[in-house]
């Protein structure tokens, strides 16, 4: 059990004997992290907002329910993922999706946000054209640095379910990003 | 592209390979053209992303969550309090609380007291249950307040309804109750909503078309299982399943779990048809099962 996982643990029961500082130090250690999960599934910062909200709602108002046999993290990132699939669920449902207010280019707002989070729009498009089910398996691994098995646990799926879905999303945000040369170098395969 | 050359190339991207492994892996990997592209082609994307700067909340975004969500959890109170904080179902259904207790009043006098009403006795329950009701407008007036008031609102709800059954009137009848009253008779509360494990709907549903009695005497076989259902799905589904749309009204009659899935089983009364369920999947309104002819 790492430091953090049982510092969860700790939290987590404090919380439940009516601690609020606990709150305080659970979502200082999380949000941050669940937040860019929802950004990256969602795409849409409000809707990214809404959805680290009701993540944090579920797992406080279900806190007497978590199991201590799995890490608090991969119990929060499954909620996370699990809020983001009905989020994205019931926006397909309304069909004709307006574009969000803030995304408007004459909207002032909309250069700030994009400078606050720092992401670089083709990444998000390119994110946002493939499935839910590849997207969070890259969301996880690539981005958030999540092991395949951490990843496989979060997602409730086999190892290699992860590594399926993992390939098959990069190869087509390759082909979406369309400007990968061939041959490239990455940095953490230098030996 | 065969199975174990994608595991390869996964864990050399991202797998705990031994420096032994490694070195073979990269020697497979060189000595097959196609393996090589696909492998470069997938460190190309694995690395842009990684290298991607991880996104955060502003200070008022952050800000502004916390106050919400301690608002919410009801964290200035009690730690039960907290942990038992009214969901959005609940504050979503809050309005109509109040006016399901003023029913079970009603429906209580009807059952237990014999007819020969009298004017007096009959102004003085409507007057109960009016202020019944009127407490449960100021709940749903403060919906998106605090849970507090929600609270305080069930509290008094709770002293009413004990007031009206023990001054009843024994005179008062079903005839001179009113129609607000009867009209709210068949909506649950929320803390009386009945969870009916390994439900069979078709079952349900023959009692539900069948009239109310039968659908209540079906219902009262319910499990007393405390809320295993969210109760901010429950009520999310009202909005979002598109069930039912265009086809009259829409109730939600109780939890359930069908093969091991949290349910919430809602009830559409079309302006023609006969009435029918509908189970939704509680996390994703998916309709899981219906009764629909």
């Amino acid at each position: 059990m790492t430091a953090r996982s049982a510092e969860d643990r700790a939290l987590i029961r404090r919380y439940l004997e009516g601690d609020v500082e606990a709150f305080d130090e659970l979502m200082r250690a999380h949000e941050d992290r669940v937040f860019g999960i929802c950004l990256r599934m969602m795409k849409d910062r409000d809707q990214a907002l809404d959805a680290t909200q009701d993540v944090f709602l579920t797992v406080f108002r279900k806190a007497d329910r978590y199991k201590e046999q799995a890490a608090f993290s991969t119990w929060l990132y499954r909620v996370s993922i699990n809020t983001c699939y009905d989020h994205l669920r019931r926006r397909q449902r309304k069909r004709t999706e307006a574009i969000p207010e803030h995304l408007d280019p004459s909207d002032p707002r909309s250069g700030d946000i994009f400078n606050a989070v720092e992401l670089r729009p083709d990444i998000e498009t390119a994110l946002a054209g493939i499935s839910p089910e590849f997207r969070a398996a890259v969301v996880l691994v690539d981005l958030e640095g999540m092991s395949l098995d951490g990843a496989a646990d979060t997602l409730d799926v086999p190892v290699g379910t992860v590594k399926s879905r993992l390939f098959r999303a990069r190869k087509q945000l390759a082909q979406e990003l369309g400007n990968l040369a061939p041959g490239f170098e990455h940095p953490r395969e230098e030996p | 592209m065969s199975d174990h050359d994608l595991d390869l190339i996964a864990e050399l991207i991202n797998g705990n390979l031994s420096p032994d492994e490694r070195r073979a892996a990269l020697a497979r990997v060189a000595a097959d053209p196609e393996l090589r592209s696909e492998y470069e082609t997938q460190v190309a994307v694995a690395s842009l992303l990684s290298e991607t700067p991880a996104p955060t909340m502003t200070a008022a975004e952050r800000s502004e969550m916390h106050t919400s969500l301690r608002q919410q959890l009801n964290l200035d109170d009690s730690p039960a309090a907290a942990v038992a904080a009214p969901s959005r179902w609940q504050r979503w259904w809050a309005p109509v609380t109040g006016l399901a207790a003023a029913a079970a009043v009603i429906i209580g006098v009807v059952i237990v007291l014999p007819d020969n009403g009298s004017d007096d006795s009959l102004q003085f329950a409507v007057a109960e249950v009016t202020s019944t009701i009127e407490a449960s407008r100021n709940d749903g007036a403060d919906v998106a307040g605090s849970a507090d008031a929600a609270d305080g609102a069930d509290e008094e709800r709770t002293t009413t309804t004990a007031a009206a059954s023990e001054e009843f009137d024994p005179t008062f009848t079903a005839e001179d109750s009113t129609d607000a009253t009867l009209e709210s008779a068949g909506e649950p509360s929320p803390e009386a909503l009945p969870h009916i494990p390994d439900v069979d709907l078709n079952e349900l549903g023959l009692a539900y078309a069948e009239g109310e009695d039968e659908f209540e005497d079906e219902l009262d076989k319910s499990s007393t299982v405390p809320d295993p259902v969210p109760r901010s799905a429950a009520g999310v589904c009202l909005d979002e399943a598109g069930v039912g749309e265009n086809e009259g009204s829409l109730t939600i009659v109780a939890t359930a779990t069908i093969d091991g899935v949290d349910v919430v089983v809602v009830s559409v009364t079309p302006p023609v048809e006969d009435p029918y369920l509908v189970a939704l999947d509680a996390y994703t309104c998916e309709e899981l099962a219906t009764t629909r002819p």
